[in-house]
Formats: C-alpha cells, structure tokens, sequence
C-alpha cells in the first residue's frame, strides 16, 4: 500500500489552489493526462497481447490447433491484418462508442462489458461502504486506547491479515464458512446472467468479506496514526486544557483532521480494489470484470481484454483523480483550521 | 482457466482445448489392456443412496463443469470443449452412438449400407423422431448437417467428413440418402457416432435439436439451462420415462477449487475432473465418486523421423525402461490402469488381438540403446500441464530413464507454448487422448492422412493394411488387418502409451443413475436422460 504515500506529490498542486477555484485547470489537466495515460496502458495492453506465443485462434482451438484450423480460423477473425491495423481499427471504434467484437463468443463486447462492470461496482462499493467506516471506528477506538489489549490484538491480527494475500484469504473464508467448519455460506457466487447482484446477498457475502479483510488493516492503521498524532498535537492538548468533554474533542476537533488523509487513502483504496477483485472474482467466480479478464487472456481474446483493461485503466485514474481532487477540497478547510 | 478431459459428451470425443485441460484434474485408472473390462474396475462407486430408491421425474440438476469459457457454443457442429459437448448431447442425438459395451448402435441413423468397397453409403434415418419445434426428421436435415459442416469457420468434424463426397450426396426418399465417399471407409457409422443431426435452416442462436432436453437459455462462459423434451424418441435405449428430470443446469467452473467447493456447499449436485487431491475430501463430506476406468490415454510421442527417435531400437529401449505401474501410481495417483502402447484398449478389437503387455526391462532396454551407439543418450521432453498428471508423468519418466542410463532433460511450457506453432512438431512430448475405436484412433492419430500425426508415423507396411481395413466391410477381416496393425504399433511405432487415466466425477446422494460405462466419459457418456434426483 505503498501507493497511499505515493499520493503525497497530490498535495502540492493542491496548496497552489485560489481558495473557491478548485484549480479548475488543474483538474483539467489532469483529466488530460489521465487519458494519455489510459491510451498508452491500451497500447501497452495490446502490444503485450499480440507478443505472446500463441495467436487468439490457436488458443482457442487449443489441441484442435492443427495447422490448417488455425489458417481458416486466424483468416475469418481478421488476425491476418497487420498488428497496427488492428490496434487502430479498433481504438476507432471505441471512440465512436463500439468496443468490437469478441473474438471468442463472437458476440458485441459491450454485451459482456457492461453487466460485469456493474456487478464489479457493486462489489467494489460495498466493500467501501463496510471497509471505510469500518476502519475509521477501529482506528479511532484503538488511537484512544494505544498499547492497550485491544489495540495490540488488533495490530497482531492486522499485520497477519496484511501477510497473507487475498486469494488465501477468500479460501480460507470458502473452508470456515462455505464447505468444511460451518457451511452456511455459498463458496462460489454462482449468480445468473443479468440479475442484479444485491439481489443475492448471500452470495456477495464471501467475496465482500474478503475484501473487506484485505483492506481494512491498511486503512485502520492510516486512521490510527493520524489520529495518534492529532491526538498529541498541541490543539487537542489545549482543548482537553480548557476543559471539554472527550467526546467533544475527539468528534469536533481529533476526528475531522484525521480525515483528510483517510479521504484520500480511501480514494486510492478504491482503485487498489480494482486490481484486487480480479484475484478475487476469480477465486469466488464472481461475474465480474476480473472474471472476464481472466478469461480473455486464457483465450487471447483482445477485444475483450482491451475493453476490460480500459475500464480498469480508467478507473485508476478517476480514483486517483477523485483523491486529489478531495484534498484540494479539503485542504483550505484545514488551513483555515477548527472553524466552528 | 482451467481448464478438459475425458467426458466429452461426443461418443469418440474430438480431443478438447488446452483452456479446459488446464484446469482439470484429471483422474486416471484406465482399463489394463486385455483384462476384462469391467473386472479392473475396482475402485468405481457406483451406489448412492439415490441409486437404491430406483428412478424418480422431477427436478433440475446442477451441474458444475470443469472449463468453458466465452467461446462456448451451443453450434453442436463447431463443438471445442468438454462442456459444449456435454451441452450438445443433452440437445441433440447423433447419426449412431456408444452402448454401455462402447458398440456404435444406430441411433438417428437406422441403418447404414454400404456398397462392396465402402465407397458408397445407404443412410437410412429412423422414422417418427421429431425436432423440439414439431418438425419430423428427414433426409434434408441430414443433408444440410454434412453440408454445414464445411459452412463454418471451424468446425472439429470437418477433417472426419472430407472423405464425404458431397455434391454427390442424393435424397433417394424421405428419410433415406446416399452418401458417397471420395475413398473408401468402411467405419463410416464411426464417423456418424460424431454428427449431430440438425435441421434445416438450423440457427445456434435458438438451438434445436432432437435430444431429450430442449435449449431455454445459455450465456457462453457462465450457464446453461435446457428443459426436459417430453416428446423424446427415447434414443436406441428406449426406457420408459426417461428423461427423469425437469432440467438440466450446466455451469462453467474455470477453476478447480471453485467448483469443488460448490459441490461441497451444495450449490451444485454433480462436478466433473475431480482432482486426484481432493477425492477424499470429497467421499469424507459425503458425495459419492464416479470413478471410471476408460480409455483416456497419456502417451509420449517420439517423433520417427527425427534422431534419436528415428532408431526403431531407441524407441523400443524406451519403451522398455518405463516403469508403467509406476507411472499409474505416481504421475494419476493410481486413478487409472496400465498400457501397452496400443489405444483403445476398451475397443474389442484390441482385446481380441491377444498381445502381450511389455514388461519393464532395463537391460534389454541397454542393449538396445548400445546397439544403436546411443549409450550415453540426452534428449528433452518437452511437456506441459495440458491434463492432470502429465507432467508429472514427465518427471517420473526422467527418473526411470536414468535408471538406463537415458538422460532426459524435461522442459515444461506453458499450453500456449505447447500448442502454438510447434504443435505436432516437438521430437519428444506428450499428450492426452479421450479414446476412440481402434481404427477411427488411427485415422485421427496416425494413420497416413491423420491430421494429428504426433508421432510423424508412416509405416508402408502399416498404411498398406490401413487402407485394407478401410476398404473392407466385413467386420471379421477387418479385425485380422487391425490385428496386424497393432502388432505393427506394438513393435516399431512412436508413442509410448503407458496408461489410461479414469473419469472422476462426483456428485450428492440425492442423484442417481450414474451408471459406468466401457467409454466412460463424464455422467455415463452424457447420458443425461438416465440421471434422476431424489
């Protein structure tokens, strides 16, 4: 989670803004260079795809791939083109709105695209509404009683949780709570084609829960130490000096300044989950994007995977955007500090 | 992605797509060549609780299979993986089909006659079998199947059906047509037991079909639903009642774990490729295994034409100093039974042929190589995880070869590596087979105009008694010329076929009907009309 400091460079644009302005052409720069970014990850994407030692109709023919199959079914996919023709071609269409055809169902991408991008969002931000203010009560409960019993336990089991990657961490929850300890659960989010995924809460539970886990112990600790040291700076001291009530201080004065960095940590959590559903889509089959990456890149099915990385791609970048973006809104609240 | 093996619903299986091995374990014990077939089959489970209270209607089984994936299709014609397989014989019936004994028996196709060379077949189709819209079937369904075949961009029958002659096909009647061939092929009603018949105008976006489920819905890489046909013929089975169920839910499982698990969390009735890992987690949870000897081999190729291989004496040396029950019990963890370098050893044929297992015999295998002044011997095998237990096969195979004095190098890569633009070419490699008749084996695998000649096999005295076989349409002389054929194989030929891996399916208590068969694919060779659910 590296990325949460990485964010710091942020904050300096960000102290550059007119208060009110909101350094609107600063956003749009930045706007820009996000789909400069976005174009080059897709040209990356691309460029990766075709390197690979098997072309889309080899992989999908697999040990049908005879040397005469693989002719008829490279011609009729177009692969034949040259590699530029076909990267074109295609950024073409997703300009005018068409994602192209996927090479392996043969059917409009968009078709796939669209419903596991909305069952990915559903994951995503259901693991931020319970991961966020999750983290914001453990971190502040454990910042008011530091060193205490509590506070180590939950340190202990944080750094573990941190240890362990995600896809152990979805298994271990199938084995408690899915098949072998207590199986109530369903272990995989077998949820039909085209249903909305809230409607099946029972089956969003798992993949959620694990998230939730992966997330929360970087989060927790963000709040922790930024309340730790609201907490010992010198404004809560006079405060607690001049006689308010704890619950006071915490909520009017600690809790709102611990807030900017969680804002914007909680941002770029947002678009750290977009790589970590992949793992774990897989893990639970959850209909979603990571499932349908996984599943384009086995079949070398480009279309698809170009589509899907430029979801992904550009979510990074709205979330990341969206993290400066807070700050900048925030910091000149700060500035003008407690104002009551 | 993981992945396909044996239990394609397609009777001789056309081999499957790297994306569905990949995630199958497959479950190996195959039948050990000249034992009676079923005698070897020790460890199949075939009692359920289900089982003892007889056949009941009603009810939709759920079905987690191994594989899948975006390109799945519902087009029985243009048919890759295991899972379209199974879908496509659950929606439509073949021109023939395997019995329990694994004889092709007429199914769509009620008699098949040729002329005296072979070069010319009278097909005549069963009459009073309807399409799930209400059509009859008759000769133009028949005709317009073969013709489709080569309309599409792939389709895994096109190589079979090359020797179809097709403007020459001719209606004689309503159900009866004339096919002839561009050669002779006296096992064309084995070429048939792979074509699902489909009628006119035939759409795969609303696929119908004859079969004893009718298409209700299907989003390619997640689902399947198909209902039952109340109106099905019944196929050459004709048992009262059947189907037994109201559904049929097939879902695709890329991964291993997932859809074990879903077993276990009772998500899913019945999964197929168990693992080898996870079968006795799977009987202590209480789920019954399917566990079927079959035909699925595992060969080594070597190359013929290319050195070392292309000394008859170094392919017998290595022949020789495999340790086959070893290879059973380390590379299937015992899930299967023993070869003898021939396949199709549930084919009666090959048992008939009476030839003598080849024992494991290392100083022969010295001599051998000393007099082809391959003592101190290096090759590489190049292997990869295209089916449960073949590399792992590899690396039991370096070990015994040592033993020789033979040092192979093995050399692991990726499917895609395997199956891109070496395929077919590597000197020294593996591969998987679901198994097939005899001779139909060998017109895929090595025959002189096999598309897969893996082995680069071409033996004028083997090709000279191949087109013999084919040309003859008595099935007592055809069997002598196979014979020969085998001893052929048996002597000089490239692969090393050291084992048959079982089918492993699992399912709950509450379904019954899995019966073993002698192909023993998935779910009794996708007969999904004799499963019932209590």
């Amino acid at each position: 989670m590296s990325a949460i400091t990485a964010q710091e460079p942020g904050l300096a644009p960000a102290r550059r803004a007119r208060p009110g302005g909101l350094g609107l052409r600063w956003i749009a720069w930045r706007l820009v260079l996000g789909v400069l970014v976005v174009l080059a990850a897709s040209v990356i994407i691309f460029l990766a795809t075709t390197a690979l030692p098997t072309n889309p109709a080899q992989a999908i023919l697999g040990k049908q791939a005879t040397p005469d199959a693989v002719a008829r079914l490279t011609a009729s996919l177009g692969l034949d083109r040259p590699i530029a023709d076909q990267y074109l071609s295609w950024l073409g269409g997703v300009l005018q709105g068409d994602f192209g055809t996927s090479l392996a169902s043969r059917r409009p991408v968009a078709e796939q695209l669209g419903p596991a991008l909305e069952n990915s969002l559903v994951l995503l931000l259901l693991t931020a509404l319970i991961a966020i203010p999750a983290s914001v009560l453990l971190g502040a409960v454990t910042a008011l009683r530091r060193d205490g019993f509590f506070d180590r336990a939950t340190l202990l089991v944080s750094l573990g949780l941190t240890a362990v990657p995600e896809f152990v961490i979805g298994m271990l929850l199938v084995i408690l709570f899915a098949t072998l300890v207590f199986p109530v659960l369903p272990a995989v989010a077998l949820i039909p084609a085209g249903a909305n995924p809230l409607g099946y809460p029972r089956e969003l539970a798992l993949p959620v829960l694990t998230l939730v886990l992966a997330v929360v112990p970087y989060l927790y600790r963000l709040v922790r130490n930024t309340m730790i040291d609201v907490l010992d700076s010198e404004y809560v001291t006079m405060a607690r000096l001049k006689g308010m009530p704890a619950r006071i201080v915490l909520l009017r004065h600690a809790l709102p300044n611990a807030m900017i960095p969680v804002t914007q940590a909680s941002a770029v959590i947002l678009s750290y989950l977009l790589g970590g559903i992949v793992v774990v889509e897989y893990v639970f089959r959850y209909p979603g994007l990571g499932t349908l990456l996984t599943e384009a890149i086995g079949n070398r099915d480009i279309p698809v995977i170009q589509a899907t990385a430029l979801v992904l791609a550009t979510g990074v970048v709205l979330f990341n955007l969206a993290a400066d973006v807070l700050t900048v809104a925030l910091t000149p609240k700060l500035r003008t500090g407690g104002r009551r | 992605m993981g992945d396909t093996t044996p239990g394609a619903p397609d009777p001789f299986a056309s081999p499957l797509s790297r994306r569905d091995l990949l995630s199958r374990g497959m479950a190996a014990g195959g039948l050990v060549l000249g034992a009676p077939l079923l005698a070897s089959c020790g460890k199949a489970s075939t009692g359920t609780d289900a089982a003892a209270t007889g056949p009941t209607r009603g009810g939709i089984l759920r079905i987690g299979m191994s594989g899948g994936g975006t390109a799945d299709t519902l087009d029985p014609l243009a048919a890759v993986t295991t899972i379209d397989y199974n879908r496509a014989a659950a929606l439509f019936d073949y021109g023939y089909w395997p019995d329990e004994e694994f004889v092709i028996q007429p199914q769509l196709v009620e008699e098949a006659t040729p002329n005296r060379d072979a070069t010319e077949w009278t097909l005549r189709l069963r009459d009073g079998v309807t399409f799930h819209d209400g059509k009859s079937l008759d000769a133009d369904d028949l005709i317009f199947t073969i013709n489709r075949i080569f309309k599409l961009d792939f389709s895994g029958l096109a190589g079979r059906f090359s020797v179809v002659d097709r403007g020459g096909m001719r209606k004689l009647d309503r159900r009866t047509v004339r096919v002839p061939l561009k050669r002779p092929f006296s096992i064309f009603p084995n070429q048939l037991a792979q074509l699902p018949i489909v009628p006119v105008g035939f759409d795969p976006e609303r696929p119908v079909g004859t079969g004893p489920f009718k298409y209700e819905r299907f989003t390619p890489g997640k689902e399947s639903l198909f209902v039952r046909n109340p109106d099905w013929w019944g196929g050459f089975w004709q048992v009262e009642g059947t189907p037994y169920l109201d559904g049929l839910l097939i879902t695709d499982f890329g991964d291993d774990t997932a859809r074990v698990n879903a077993l276990l969390a009772d998500q899913v009735d019945a999964i197929d490729n168990v693992p080898f890992g996870q079968t006795k987690a799977i009987e202590a949870q209480g789920q019954s295994l399917f566990n079927v000897p079959t035909g699925n081999w595992r060969p080594f190729t070597m190359r013929i034409d290319a050195p070392p291989f292309d000394d008859v004496r170094v392919r017998q040396a290595m022949r020789l100093l495999v340790d086959r029950e070893q290879l059973v019990q380390q590379a299937l963890a015992g899930y299967g039974t023993v070869g003898n370098d021939i396949y199709s050893p549930q084919d009666p044929v090959v048992a008939d042929a009476g030839i003598e297992q080849r024992a494991h015999d290392l100083d022969q295998a010295r001599s051998l190589l000393k007099q082809a002044g391959q003592s101190d011997l290096r090759v590489e095998l190049v292997t990869s995880a295209i089916a449960a237990g073949v590399v792992e096969a590899s690396t039991v195979l370096a070990g015994q070869a040592k033993a020789a004095g033979v040092d192979v190098r093995v050399r692991k890569v990726d499917g895609d590596t395997f199956y891109g633009d070496n395929y077919l070419k590597w000197p020294f490699a593996v591969d998987w087979w679901t198994p097939l008749p005899y001779l139909d084996q060998a017109v895929t695998a090595d025959g002189p105009t096999a598309e897969y000649n893996e082995t680069h096999w071409k033996d004028p005295e083997f090709s000279g008694l191949y087109y013999d076989a084919l040309k003859e349409t008595d099935a007592g002389k055809r069997a002598e010329y196979q014979h020969e054929m085998m001893r052929i194989q048996h002597e000089r030929g490239g692969y090393v076929i050291w084992g048959f891996a079982n089918t492993i399916d699992a399912h709950s208590a509450k379904v019954g009907g899995m019966k073993p068969t002698k192909y023993g694919q998935d779910f009794s060779d996708s007969a999904f009309w004799r499963l019932w659910l209590t």
